[in-house]
């Protein structure tokens, strides 16, 4: 009895350390030890991962550069995009919050090949004006499918219809305020507070010697993206758009776990 | 075979090497060969580095003394030789190791230069070894072959040379491509496994024949093809985890592993070998032999050789059940988790072509998606008590910088919910054609799509608009049935919405 709760704390500890954005098994003799543990015994993987699956929480990659998790949806360990925010926000702030964190990932990897790729491949560090450039970009090529209907764009926001992209159009990329400050509803701004946000949770280092300031991707970040975030986004999409509610896209695993499957 | 029992020898893979030698017989009725087509791909992975050695425009006349072929080789051999166990190489080790050339160059030209136009140099020369002018994309070279028709067929040809990874630390540091290494050692066109049987067989017989200084040479390559190998396999594991189910498991993947597993375990026991005999031959040498250093670091770079194929051997040993296990219940983790994703293109702009609300519920539902897990903040009594115990802050007294602010910024009523929450609650009560129970206008505004704010504030104005028999907003509100609201997020007594001019029935509390 006494083994097993040893082991059990073991794989709670090991969990902890995962949990740490900055915690590095390189720096952390215990935690190297922990996942050595985890990869040469399978009594004790099978403890942790029991233990993650409990926490609501999938275990995406265990190297030697660490224990790697993500949240799944129902995780008390799970966070939104706006909640860094606070509850004061408005409905088109939470929009944007979301779209932005999209963008961020999506300029890191714009095509399928880029997440297909090596984890510990590092990418390439991105700025504030990448991430503004990606959306602009598709922004300006869904416009330019649009009708043009003169006056349209203001009787459809009257009716609260406007589409995501028109949101996003229609905040300014720079603004200042008279000190010459950068405004708060710029989307430079804003996803200037979402890289940084990023920042202070391991996800990014920013690289503030030069102009303009560059953040880089780190594996935790890499690893969350490629390893989960991605596919479930997209698979969230398709059963918004699809009307068998995405069941093309799940896989034959997701189909026979689905109550009833 | 012979290399196996630690003689010299090619085993059957330096057969196959000394076979890809030997070009096929011309033959007057095929012009051209696939042969061709690979030796003509060796020598296109030059291109970007001619490119960079000629490019005048790319060249600073400050930096007109430093030849940059010979400091992109200087790269190249710092990457290889100074990666290893508990070694990592980032752009400050390559500047520190080309520090000496670049200070001989300033000498023989008598212009000397400064650290900056060092490492201007040398930060200009990485940049363009990793493509960072495309963002550190594949370099793409394109040219022409003839397919086995005769026909002339377009190619691009993409490889990448000089790589930033994530190190054990976390930091960035640099590798050397498959491609880079190929280069480098003079290895192009050879499967690496024949390259690795190849140059193992080369130290071997070097050391046989007292050679040592051409062995350090042949180590080092040795060395440089088991850290290729290292990337393959690594990179195998990966393909193999990810895409299991559209594996022909049976006859390819089960196959590789099992090759590469045979492969790492005959060269350990040709690395045995040799060290053996290299460590017998430094125990015979002399204390004073000059040949000593030699030989010891002949030593040095085949202990690292053995060490990274015994890494890779406890990878693949346990790789080859855990897989199958894995297939047999169907139940790969990383296979049910992952799928091909055109983040860009196919999500980020479909999501954008979404209706606002759509969009929102999207994006900012549970799930944390791209923000990883973040454990939630507990209540720490200790804490707690800590701070109320604080004594007062200080408050400062000066100048402090305030920000402008907008008027968008100026709304100083704390507001549970947003005028758009409120506005389509409104609406949404307003509409009300005939007397109609919450719980069920609860449900209708759900299914119609409206955030959990709507409803909430839907709920809210009712329950306001309850007693206010004069129906001042084109309803009235009574109660329906006490403690009959059960819904997910909404629990208590259930009221009827009853537009003006509707018959109000009163219940009698049970």
């Amino acid at each position: 009895m006494s083994n097993l709760r040893e082991e059990a704390a073991r794989a709670g500890r090991l969990i902890q350390f995962a949990l740490q954005p900055k915690a590095m098994p390189f720096d952390e003799p215990e935690y190297r030890d922990l996942l050595r543990q985890y990869e040469d015994r399978a009594d004790f993987r099978s403890l942790v991962q029991g233990m993650a699956e409990g926490l609501g929480l999938t275990i995406l990659l265990a190297s030697e550069r660490g224990l790697f998790l993500g949240p799944r949806d129902d995780s008390v360990f799970a966070q939104t995009p706006s909640e860094f925010r606070g509850p004061q926000v408005s409905g088109d702030d939470r929009l944007l919050d979301g779209l932005i964190e999209l963008a961020i990932a999506a300029t890191l990897f714009p095509r399928q090949r880029d997440l297909e790729d090596d984890v510990l491949a590092a990418r390439p560090p991105v700025t504030i004006a990448d991430v503004d450039g990606t959306l602009r970009e598709l922004v300006e090529a869904i416009k330019q499918q649009q009708p043009t209907e003169p006056d349209a764009d203001a009787d459809r926001l009257d009716q609260g219809l406007w589409e995501a992209w028109q949101v996003y159009e229609s905040r300014p990329s720079h603004r200042r305020t008279g000190t010459g400050r950068a405004s708060s509803n710029s989307t430079f701004r804003i996803i200037e507070q979402h890289l940084d946000r990023l920042c202070e949770l391991g996800c990014f280092t920013a690289e503030r010697q030069g102009e303009p300031v560059r953040y880089r991707p780190t594996l935790r970040y890499q690893v969350l993206v490629q390893e989960l975030a991605a596919t479930h986004l997209y698979r969230r999409v398709q059963e918004a758009l699809q009307p068998d509610g995405g069941e093309a896209h799940r896989t034959e695993f997701e189909r026979s776990s689905a109550p009833g499957g | 075979m012979a290399a196996n029992q630690g003689q010299f020898d090619f085993d059957s893979g330096g057969r196959r090497l000394l076979e890809s030698l030997t070009d096929a017989p011309f033959s007057p009725t095929r012009p051209w060969s696939q042969q061709l087509t690979r030796r003509q791909r060796v020598l296109l992975h030059i291109e970007p580095i001619l490119r960079l050695y000629r490019q005048p425009g790319t060249r600073d006349d400050r930096h007109l003394q430093y030849d940059t072929l010979a400091l992109i080789v200087k790269v190249f051999d710092t990457v290889i030789d100074q990666t290893g166990f508990g070694s990592e190489v980032t752009d400050e080790t390559v500047l520190e190791a080309a520090k000496p050339l670049l200070k001989a160059w300033d000498e023989a030209s008598g212009n000397p230069a400064g650290p900056d136009v060092h490492s201007d140099v040398m930060a200009r020369i990485l940049a363009e070894l990793k493509n960072e002018r495309e963002r550190q994309e594949p370099f793409e070279v394109p040219y022409q072959a003839f397919d086995d028709a005769g026909d002339p067929r377009r190619h691009v040809l993409r490889f990448k040379l000089l790589m930033e990874q994530f190190g054990y630390d976390g930091g960035i540091v640099l590798r050397l491509s498959s491609e880079a290494i190929n280069l480098f050692l003079n290895a192009f066109g050879l499967d690496i496994e024949d390259a690795q049987v190849a140059n193992e067989a080369v130290v071997q017989s070097q050391l046989e024949r007292g050679k040592f200084n051409e062995a350090v040479q042949s180590a080092q390559n040795a060395r440089g093809q088991s850290m290729r190998y290292e990337a393959k396999i690594r990179w195998l594991l990966l393909q193999i985890g990810r895409d299991i189910d559209r594996i022909d498991w049976r006859g390819e993947a089960d196959g590789l592993l099992r090759e590469a597993l045979e492969h790492v375990q005959r060269r350990l026991h040709v690395e045995d070998n040799i060290l053996r005999s290299a460590e017998e031959k430094l125990d015979n040498l002399a204390e004073s032999d000059d040949r000593r250093p030699s030989l010891a670091e002949v030593i040095r770079l085949m202990k690292e050789c053995q060490r990274r194929h015994l890494l890779l051997h406890e990878q693949l040993m346990p790789a080859r059940g855990e897989y199958l296990r894995q297939q047999a219940r169907q139940a790969f983790v990383a296979s049910r988790i992952r799928q091909s994703v055109d983040l860009r293109d196919a999500v980020l702009r479909d999501v954008l072509q979404q209706p606002r609300l759509a969009a929102t519920e999207l994006l900012d539902g549970p799930g944390g998606m791209f923000l990883g897990p973040l454990p939630p903040a507990l209540l720490n009594i200790r804490a707690l008590v800590h701070w109320q115990l604080m004594p007062k802050r200080q408050s400062s007294k000066g100048l402090v910088p305030v920000d402008d602010l907008e008027l968008n910024q100026t709304d100083g009523s704390e507001r549970r919910f947003s005028d758009e929450a409120v506005q389509t609650a409104a609406e949404f009560l307003a509409g009300v054609q005939e007397k109609a129970r919450l719980s069920t206008l609860i449900g209708s505004c759900e299914a119609a799509g409206h955030a959990n704010d709507s409803v909430d504030a839907m709920i809210l104005q009712a329950i306001r608009t309850f007693g206010d028999d004069a129906g001042g907003l084109g309803y009235r509100v009574d109660i329906a049935e006490m403690a009959g609201l059960h819904q997910t997020r909404h629990h208590g007594d259930d009221v009827w919405i009853v537009p003006n001019g509707e018959e109000v029935t009163r219940v009698e509390p049970a």
